[in-house]
Order: structure tokens, then C-alpha cells, then sequence
């Protein structure tokens, strides 16, 4: 059976041996006799003579005494069990997926196998599951094999951002039957839930990164801005270049104190779309790029059909937004905006529409106060001080989103007048002019995320830049053909299903969608989560040793001959002491 | 030092042993034991011519009835013996506590003996450097042991022969040495013992701390005859090797005894008085049974 120690600190006590070794080197002191046959000896050559500190070891009985004290108070410290042969254990590894793990992956790959294969020995049969903290990834591993799961782990990469671990670790926790753990394996001190266990294999790390970009006309020339930051705790000096295809900019150096933040800036050069910033590499290299696109927006056309005192009103706000036209006649259209009687059916085209009241129209007092429901158009933004009196007499349906209430009438919703996915109808129940909504920012941007929802759903090229992992629903003609993402030089399909949820890669570059070979979507992801890199507060953890404690209790059986060591402990000093007192 | 006790143990002795006077011939005053000459004891010893001036009464007239001449009829002289006893006093005969003991055992013993056989006794104290006469009854009275040990507080450089060519020896006497042999061993270092139709018996007591010490390790090793003091390490090697020398010392001692017809005894101070007399003195003659 094999054997696994209790409290291998108890080997500590093996000191003990060169320390009595040392001890018994040392020359004793020496004792007074009185002796009438020295002439004897001093005929003999004398082997040592005093005045020497140290001398030959003997061998003698207490020495060998006291040795093997010291190996049974070893033995009996480190607490050995002896593993029984139908011991089985579940260990379910939990890969944290936040992305500053990248930092520390390659220390991942190399220490957490040889950690496992200490648990490995704990018990004769081990279960491996491996999991990542995405909860929508699949299973990594699960099996008994650990060099599999470790091939598993090499392949592995983080992809997310700062993310809930609790339900993963559930997960895992749910998967332990009998004896085992959960390990969860990050690069950070987390909290982890009761009776898991954590390790982190990464030190404190210096890193310098992007931390946002912006790309904007300016004097009819495209320039680009990008935040650069040091996330470390002390100065440190690197250099950029900009990348433009295959040709790079001469170097430039840069110096950032612990925790500066710099901006840099330029053109995008002649008859170039896209180039990258690029910093010295360092541990750290996914914020170490910032691929740039010169944004293309989809063009919005808007017929605009509205009079009185509202036009103005959304006439400024229009102006205000890029990429906006007017449409040549409402079959041109985009985006509608009209006044009518919103029960009515609406008049073709079936688009989109932003419907003000008639102006006639009349409806109750309003009371109560002015609320916002939850919901991306109204998100954030501030509503009670809306002074509006009256309504317009609008009844809501029951398919309706409200939007804003005051009191118990919806003053502005949304409904779904065309059949999906076209975005439902903004329906205002009072009149804007009538009250302070022109002043309110909620008012003007509650139109602007209008429009630029319905700008989202409307099929057709665009280039844009985007954060890593930014949610990017595609909008596009089902009918024109299958859709297909293309990072670098590979390719693979994208359902619809998967067009309708789709986000920007995880790693910072370049990425297009295609539409039956006709581009779609240019994207540049950029890594921006300043949270991920900042990795001066990575440490190494190791909260094993409980959890092995309790596995061993369950899959191994102590020593039984521990009562005869501890007899033995007592029985040793005595025996050494009673041959040193009859030797002296 | 248990005065009555060794007292006790040398009367205990002398009930069983005494000096070996019986086997030999000796000169002196008129005694009881065999003189070397003719004397008027009953043990009839010779005959010879008579010569002018012979006693008339010891002519064998039985003789002179059958040859017609004048024949005298000799019988042994019978004499008291000359016994010196040298004791040495030097300190390591007394470093040890049994040995001192077994040092005064064998002087009382040899003392009383010599008294008790009518021998004309005296003592000597001898060391490295003088001879000092004992009074017999200083001696008896167990006087002597510390003005001995007090005649030793002069240490020499080395330990040195004793010196018995100072010693006043009396011809034809008995010369009976109580020591304990330690100091240089030569071939001729017992020769005074013989000369001058001596004979000489050697007492040599020992202890088991000089024949198997059990020295082990580091020792500041205090010299007691020469007061010296000398750190050594003492391995098992050195031992072994100590206790070879030790063996030879006393293999030469015994080859000068051989020499010149001394009776060497070596006396163990573990074991009481008589059964050591018994065991190690009784086989080589340096004791005689009482009876």
C-alpha cells in the first residue's frame, strides 16, 4: 500500500541527524584523570592532541541511539497513512477565464500539473474534471488521465473579462462526490466558496497596455487616439510604432511613472484603412496592440415628416448625429419620423418609426411622478425632472414597452408595429414642445439610442472599432447567403443563431464578416478592460493543504504501529541516558 | 584510609601466610630458622674432622670407637633472619584508594610477619630520591602512610627509578619490596635486591584504573608522581595500544625478577587481602602457608 505523510513538515526533524552528527564531531570536554601510567603513554604517538575542536566521528552505541530517535520522532511526526486500495477521489479544476490569467498562463501550464500530480497520489484512482469559470464554455477534460488533462490545459486560453466565478465553482462543487475538491486555479487572492480551494501561480507584474482608443475627422483627415497607460508600480520606459500592413514607423520611446496614463495621436496615412499601434512587448501582451480601423458607419436615411413646433426640436437633434441623410421619398427611408394617430395601422413602407401625437389631440392631467422603466433606450439616464401636464391621449396596448411612466400613464413607449426583427416604433404620448423635454439630456438620448438601434439593424457594410468580446449583433439579409468570420488568414462559418449574439474576438486584431464572400463587417477589437490588466495585485496562492488534509482522512488509514513509535520515543533517551551515566 | 580495616585484613592473612623463610638459608643472630652455618640445633646436618678447639660435646664418640679418630657431629645453626622491608611511597601507590589500601595490607602484613618469625625487621621508606628509615612501631601503628605521602609532595620532572642503591641492605638478608613497579622497567632495576647473598620478594600491587582504564574521549590527564598535566584524546587505538605497553612493562619486570632470582608478585587491590596473597603471591613463593 502506498504511503502518504500527514504533516511532511514533520521531516523537519530529520535535521536532527546532522545535527547530532555535528555534535558528536565536536570534541567533548575533556574530563580530569588521575593516572599514575602516563609514562606509558606518553611512549605511544599521540593521534590527537587538545586544543582541536573537532575530531574524527566515532561510532558508539548512543550515537546510533540517538539517530534512531531522531528517525522515529521523524517517522512518527510526519504522521504517515497508508493509502487503502479501494480509495477514489473527484478533484474538479476550475480555470479562472478572466483574461489577466494570459499573464501567467505559461507558470499555469508548467506547476498546476505537478500540484495535481501531488493530489494524484492522495488516493489509488483520481476522477479529473476540468472547467473553466466561463459558464457557457464546455468541459475542458474529464477523465482519470492527468497527462490528458494537462494537454487540455495547454490548449486552453482565457477570453473573458471580470466575471462571476460563483456559479462555475457551484458547478464544480455539484461534480465531487465522496472524496475529492474543487481547485479552483486563478492568478489573483480570490474568494472562493466553502470547500473549495484556490491556487495562483503568478507573481506581482509589471505591465504597460492600452487602455482605450478613439478614431475621429478631423480637418477632413482621419486621426486616431489612443491611451496608453502603465499599470505597474514603478517608472518604466518602452517604445511604440505604428504598424501599417507590413511596414512599420521608426520606433519611438516612451517613459510612464507608476500609474500615468499618456495619450497618443495620429493620421491615418493616405489611402490606409487600418493600421496598428504597437508597444513593446511585454508578460502582459494582449493590450500590447491596438488595431485601428477608419470607421464606416451605415448610413441612416430618415424622411422626416413631421411640422409644428416639434421639428425644430428633432431637427437639432438630427443634425447632430453622423451619418444621418435625408431620404429622397419614404420608400428611400430608413427611419420615419411622422406624427399620427399611433392607433391607427401604419402606412407602408413597414419601417421603423419615431411617432409624435397629433397635434389636436388631447388626453388627461397628468399626476404623479416621472419614472423610468429598465431598459437600454433609458438606461442611466435621468427623467423626474420631466415637466409635461398633460398626455396625448394615447392608450397603450398590452404588447407595449413602456419606456417612461408618470403616474400610472405611460408617457413614452415602444411597439412593435412591424413584424421582427425590424426594431418596434418610439411612440411619445405628449408633446416635447410642450414640456421641458428639449432641455433634458434623457430626451436627446433616448432618441439618439433610437436611432442608432435602428442604424444596428439595418443591413449593410460597416467598419468600425470595437472593444474585445463587445457584443456586435449583426443585421443582415438572410437572403443574400451565409455569413463567415474571418480572423487573419482563417475562416469559419457563422449561423444566424450565432450572427444574432455575436461579439468581437477576445484578442485584439483585425476580424470581418463575410456575407457569401462580400464583406459584412470590418472589425478591429481592441483590448480596453483595464481591470484585467492590471496584474500588481497578482499573487501566488496555494489553499490546498486543508482540502488534502480531509482527503487523506478519507481514503487512507493511519499508521498502527504509531503506539509503538511513541513507546519507542520514551524508551530511546532513556536507554542513551542510562549508557552515557554508566559510561561517565 | 580505613586504618582498623586494614589492620583487620593483614591479621586475617597472616593466619593463613607468611614470608617465605622455611625454604632457604639465612644469616643472623640465634633464631629459629636455618642458618647458613653449623649450629647447636637437633637437626643433625654433617661430619668432619675435629679440629683443636671444637666443642667436646658434639665428638661422635661412636665414631672415634670404630676408626680410632676424633670426628664431630655437626648439627644446623638455627638463626633469627634479616628482613628490610622497602616501602615505596611514592604517590602512585596511593592515587588510587584500593591501592593505598592493598599498600598498607602488604606492609603491615610483611612487617608483622617478619616480627612474628623473629626476623630482625627494618623498614624503609623509599622513593625516587632517598631511603627513609620507618620506626617499627611508627609502622605497626599506621603512622607512616601520610608522613610517606607527605615525603612524596616533591614531584620530580618524569617518574624515575626508585632508589634502592641507597637502600643499607644487610648481607644475606631477606629484601622484600612493596611497589608497584611503575616507573621505567629495566633488566638490572631488581638486581639489588640479590646482592650480598640477598634474595628479594616483590610485592606489586595493581588496580584495575592502571591495567584497563577506560579512558574514552578527551582526558586532562593528571600525572601523580610527577604532578604534570597533559590533554589527550584517547581513541580506542591509543587504548588498545596503551594496554599492550602496559602488558610489556610488566613482562620485562617479571623477566628481571626471573634474572636475578627475585619473587615477583603482582597483587590485584580488588579482591580481599588473603585470597590475593592465595592467588597470586602463593603460586611464586613470595608467601608461604603457615602450616
Amino acid at each position: 500500500m502506498p504511503v502518504i505523510f500527514d504533516n511532511p513538515a514533520g521531516f523537519w526533524a530529520l535535521l536532527g541527524i546532522p545535527a547530532l552528527l555535528l555534535i558528536h564531531t565536536l570534541q567533548a570536554r575533556s574530563r580530569r584523570t588521575a593516572s599514575s601510567t602516563l609514562f606509558l603513554l606518553d611512549r605511544l604517538a599521540p593521534e590527537s592532541r587538545g586544543g582541536w575542536h573537532w575530531e574524527r566521528l566515532r561510532s558508539s552505541l548512543p550515537l546510533w541511539l540517538q539517530l534512531l530517535f531522531v528517525l522515529v520522532l521523524a517517522w512518527v511526526l510526519v504522521a504517515p497513512r497508508w493509502i487503502r486500495p479501494d480509495a477514489s477521489q473527484n478533484i474538479v479544476v476550475v480555470l479562472d477565464s478572466s483574461l489577466s490569467m494570459a499573464a501567467s498562463l505559461d507558470e499555469s501550464r508548467a506547476q498546476l500539473p505537478a500540484r495535481l500530480r501531488q493530489m494524484e497520489s492522495l488516493a489509488m484512482r483520481t476522477e479529473w474534471t476540468l472547467l473553466e469559470s466561463n459558464p457557457r464554455a464546455p468541459t475542458l477534460y474529464r477523465g482519470d488521465n492527468l497527462s490528458q488533462l494537462s494537454s487540455a490545459l495547454n490548449a486552453w486560453e482565457p477570453a473573458l473579462g471580470q466575471h462571476d466565478i460563483v456559479p462555475s465553482l457551484q458547478l464544480a462543487s455539484s461534480l465531487v462526490r465522496g472524496a475529492g475538491a474543487v481547485v479552483f486555479v486563478s492568478d489573483h487572492i480570490r474568494d472562493v466558496p466553502e470547500g473549495a480551494a484556490l491556487l495562483s501561480f503568478a507573481d506581482p507584474m509589471e505591465n504597460c497596455g492600452f487602455i482605450g482608443s478613439g478614431v475621429e475627422e478631423k480637418d477632413g483627415q482621419t486621426v486616431w487616439h489612443a491611451l496608453v497607460r502603465n499599470h505597474g508600480s514603478a517608472t518604466r520606459t518602452f517604445s511604440w510604432h505604428l504598424a501599417v500592413g507590413t511596414q512599420t514607423s521608426t520606433p519611438q520611446s516612451l517613459t510612464l511613472a507608476a500609474g500615468e496614463t499618456r495619450a497618443l495621436q495620429g493620421f491615418f496615412p493616405e489611402g490606409t484603412d487600418r493600421l496598428t499601434v504597437v508597444l513593446q512587448p511585454d508578460k502582459f501582451s494582449l493590450d500590447d496592440q491596438l488595431p485601428l480601423l477608419r470607421p464606416q458607419p451605415k448610413n441612416l436615411r430618415v424622411a422626416l415628416q413631421l411640422s409644428g413646433p416639434e421639428l425644430p426640436i428633432l431637427d437639432r437633434v438630427l443634425r447632430g448625429i453622423p451619418h444621418l441623410q435625408t431620404a429622397a421619398s419614404l420608400e428611400q427611408a430608413d427611419l420615419r419620423i411622422s406624427r399620427r394617430e399611433p392607433n391607427a395601422p401604419p402606412a407602408p413602407p413597414a419601417i421603423p418609426s419615431i411617432i409624435f401625437p397629433e397635434e389636436n389631440a388631447s388626453g388627461p392631467a397628468l399626476q404623479g411622478w416621472v419614472v423610468a422603466e429598465k431598459h437600454p433606450l433609458v438606461n442611466d439616464t435621468s427623467w423626474p425632472a420631466l415637466a409635461c401636464t398633460h398626455a396625448a391621449g394615447i392608450t397603450s396596448q398590452a404588447e407595449d414597452t413602456a419606456l417612461v411612466w408618470r403616474g400610472e400613464t405611460p408617457l413614452i413607449f415602444l411597439r412593435q408595429e412591424n413584424p421582427r426583427p425590424a426594431p418596434p416604433a418610439l411612440l411619445f404620448n405628449f408633446f416635447p414642445a410642450q414640456s421641458n423635454a428639449p432641455k433634458l439630456p434623457a430626451f436627446v438620448i433616448l432618441l439618439r439610442r433610437y436611432i442608432e438601434t435602428v442604424r444596428a439593424a439595418l443591413p449593410g457594410f460597416e467598419a468600425r472599432n470595437a472593444d474585445t468580446h463587445q457584443l456586435l449583433p449583426l443585421a443582415f439579409d438572410p437572403a443574400k447567403g451565409n455569413l463567415s468570420l474571418k480572423i487573419g488568414d482563417t475562416s469559419r462559418p457563422l449561423t444566424a443563431a450565432q450572427a444574432g449574439v455575436f461579439r468581437a474576438p477576445a484578442r485584439a486584431g483585425f476580424f470581418q464578416i463575410l456575407q457569401n464572400g462580400q464583406p459584412l463587417l470590418d472589425g478591429a477589437a481592441q483590448f480596453s478592460d483595464v481591470r484585467e490588466a492590471r496584474l500588481t495585485d497578482c499573487a501566488v496562492a496555494d489553499t490546498l493543504v486543508a482540502r488534502e488534509k480531509s482527503i487523506v482522512r478519507a481514503t487512507s488509514a493511519p499508521d498502527p504501529y504509531r503506539p509503538f513509535w511513541l513507546g519507542l520515543l520514551l524508551a530511546l533517551p532513556l536507554l542513551t541516558w542510562f549508557l552515557l551515566r554508566r559510561r561517565s | 584510609m580505613n586504618d582498623h580495616a586494614i589492620r583487620t585484613a593483614a591479621q586475617t592473612a597472616q593466619a593463613a601466610f607468611r614470608l617465605p623463610l622455611r625454604d632457604s638459608t639465612w644469616r643472623g643472630l640465634h633464631g629459629q630458622f636455618a642458618g647458613q652455618g653449623s649450629g647447636s640445633s637437633l637437626d643433625f646436618q654433617d661430619h668432619r674432622p675435629y679440629f683443636p678447639g671444637d666443642d667436646p660435646r658434639h665428638i661422635n664418640w661412636q665414631a672415634f670407637a670404630r676408626t680410632g679418630n676424633y670426628t664431630m657431629k655437626l648439627y644446623r645453626q638455627e638463626v633469627s633472619p634479616q628482613i628490610d622491608l622497602l616501602i615505596d611511597c611514592s604517590p602512585s601507590m596511593f592515587f588510587d584508594p584500593a591501592k593505598a589500601k592493598r599498600t598498607g595490607e602488604l606492609a603491615l602484613f610483611c612487617a608483622e610477619s617478619a616480627l612474628r618469625l623473629g626476623a630482625a625487621l627494618r623498614v624503609h621508606a623509599v622513593d625516587a630520591s632517598a631511603v627513609r628509615l620507618v620506626a617499627i612501631d611508627q609502622l605497626l601503628g599506621g603512622k607512616w602512610l601520610p608522613a610517606a605521602e607527605i615525603s612524596s609532595a616533591a614531584k620530580s620532572a618524569a617518574p624515575e627509578k626508585l632508589a634502592l642503591e641507597r637502600a643499607p641492605f644487610r648481607h644475606g638478608s631477606l629484601r622484600v619490596l612493596v611497589s608497584d613497579l611503575l616507573f621505567p622497567a629495566e633488566m638490572d632495576g631488581l638486581r639489588l635486591l640479590a646482592v650480598n647473598q640477598g634474595r628479594g620478594i616483590v610485592f606489586a600491587p595493581w588496580c584495575r584504573a592502571e591495567a584497563e582504564p577506560e579512558w574514552d574521549g578527551n582526558h586532562l590527564f593528571h600525572d601523580v608522581e610527577t604532578g604534570a598535566k597533559e590533554r589527550r584524546r584517547v581513541t580506542p587505538s591509543l587504548l588498545r595500544r596503551y594496554t599492550e605497553a602496559y602488558a610489556r612493562h610488566f613482562a620485562t619486570w617479571r623477566d628481571a625478577a626471573r634474572r636475578h632470582g627475585v619473587r615477583l608478585a603482582r597483587l590485584n587491590c580488588t579482591n580481599d587481602f588473603t585470597s590475593t596473597l592465595r592467588a597470586e603471591a602463593l603460586p611464586v613463593g613470595a608467601v608461604e602457608p603457615c602450616q
